[in-house]
């Protein structure tokens, strides 16, 4: 099974927490479903990038509450309120490592191989992607460095990548072709150097 | 050094860990400090506020600008000199010049410019007796201050107005169409009253361009502009208005 086919938020789904929305307009005291059904998925996915649970813990709170507090502003789009959290969530870690100066943690599994393998169409082990990569993040931009990892950290399907960062599915895929063409290049020039 | 720090399957915490920091409350008292903070904030930090100021501000010094071109021009019509091209040969002396015969003013003349209808305005000119000035020159006058005033048509705004009326003829035997409207010309006033070179701008058609010229042919001559009690050469702009009475 594809990782596209496996993010599937079903139009129930997504209609069910629209009305829970609508109600937490009325009375924030809704906002706790939400919160419950979202607060592990926003809390790891902060905890891997952060490296460290208090840390984690408060910029979850941040995220939640900051979305809370703008929930009179969201419009339904259609889209699961993940996408809409998750924004969030990569601006607060964002805020975090501009005054801390600390190294931002890239979290990769066999997934995580797997993908970059089969997008980049190579068959590279996981010490060359361990090696390289964090250098061919340095060399994006910082747009470019948000889309990796929303498809290779975090496994997002192009649907939900393009529901985050508000683009189509269609415009996610073609993007992230174009920057992993540049980070198969280097990767080439840098392994090519290694063997030297 | 890297930016980044990368790990392979990394240990994640167990929920137990995860729910340590779990609190609704919290997240209900800070969505609330965060209203608060937004319903307070200074009307000064507001983007949309600042963004109206900011296109107001541009708004106004755009239409400041406008203002000062338009004081330019006035000014530059008032005070313009022999750098416009004269096509009538002029006297190399000034013979309407000599020191004996300017007469001295006591007020400055303050001589403000209209364009409409006609490019002139009249000014008062006060003589007084000559005094005798403690100074070697070889004139027995002095001026207490310089006559200045623009290039006007004899008799006035009024004068000029009139005569355009009663002497511009609507060429109904010509082919063009109709055209009701006024025609703005630029016409030089020499040192010596006479319309020199004229332009007519955006005529509409041939038959209303002869008529212009056949008028200004046949026109008077004007005063010509006084600057520091010198007659000089300047342009007037003049609207020659035609009317179309037909069918």
């Amino acid at each position: 099974m594809t990782l596209e086919s496996k993010y599937h938020k079903k139009p129930e789904e997504i209609e069910e927490e629209l009305h829970w929305i609508q109600k937490a307009k009325q009375n924030p005291q809704h906002f706790a479903v939400l919160y419950e059904k979202y607060y592990k998925t926003i809390f790891l996915y902060l905890f891997r990038k952060v490296n460290d649970m208090d840390i984690a813990g408060d910029l979850c709170s941040e995220v939640f509450s900051k979305a809370l507090s703008t929930i009179h502003s969201y419009e339904y789009k259609g889209v699961p309120y993940s996408a809409w959290l998750y924004r969030i969530a990569a601006n607060e870690a964002n805020m975090h490592f501009r005054k801390s100066n600390k190294r931002e943690t890239i979290c990769i599994d066999d997934t995580s191989i797997h993908l970059l393998n089969e997008d980049l169409q190579e068959t590279n082990d996981e010490n060359v992607y361990i090696k390289f990569l964090p250098q061919c993040m340095e060399k994006l931009k910082p747009d470019e460095v948000v889309l990796i990892q929303w498809r290779f950290f975090e496994n997002k399907a192009f649907k939900e990548v393009g529901e985050i960062m508000n683009m189509t599915e269609n415009n996610a895929k073609v993007k992230t072709y174009r920057i992993l063409e540049k980070i198969r290049k280097w990767m080439l020039e840098m392994k090519g150097k290694n063997n030297e | 050094m890297s930016k980044y720090d990368i790990h392979k399957n990394k240990e994640l915490p167990s929920d137990d860990e995860i729910n340590k920091y779990k609190n609704f409350d919290k997240v209900m008292k800070k969505a609330a400090i965060y209203d608060y903070k937004q319903a307070t904030k200074p009307i000064y930090k507001n983007v949309k506020v600042l963004s109206l100021i900011a296109v107001l501000v541009a708004l106004g010094l755009i239409f400041l600008f406008e203002n000062m071109d338009q004081d330019e021009e006035t000014k530059q019509i008032k005070g313009q000199t022999d750098s416009v091209q004269i096509k009538k040969s002029i006297p190399e002396k000034d013979t309407m010049h000599t020191q004996s015969t300017v007469a001295p003013v006591i007020n400055p003349v303050q001589a403000a410019h209209t364009t409409s209808g006609s490019a002139t305005t009249q000014t008062s000119i006060q003589e007084e007796q000559t005094q005798a000035t403690p100074t070697a020159a070889s004139h027995t006058t002095s001026t207490v201050v310089l006559e200045n005033t623009t290039a006007h048509f004899p008799g006035g705004e009024d004068a000029l107005k009139s005569y355009l009326e009663k002497n511009i003829k609507y060429p109904y035997n010509a082919v063009e169409s109709p055209y009701s409207g006024k025609v703005e010309v630029d016409l030089v006033i020499e040192k010596t009253g006479k319309v020199g070179t004229y332009t007519i701008y955006s005529s509409p058609n041939a038959a209303i361009s002869n008529e212009i010229n056949r008028v200004i042919k046949s026109m008077p001559d004007w005063k010509p502009a006084i600057k520091n009690n010198t007659a000089v050469a300047t342009t007037v702009t003049v609207y020659f208005p035609f009317k179309y009475i037909g069918e």
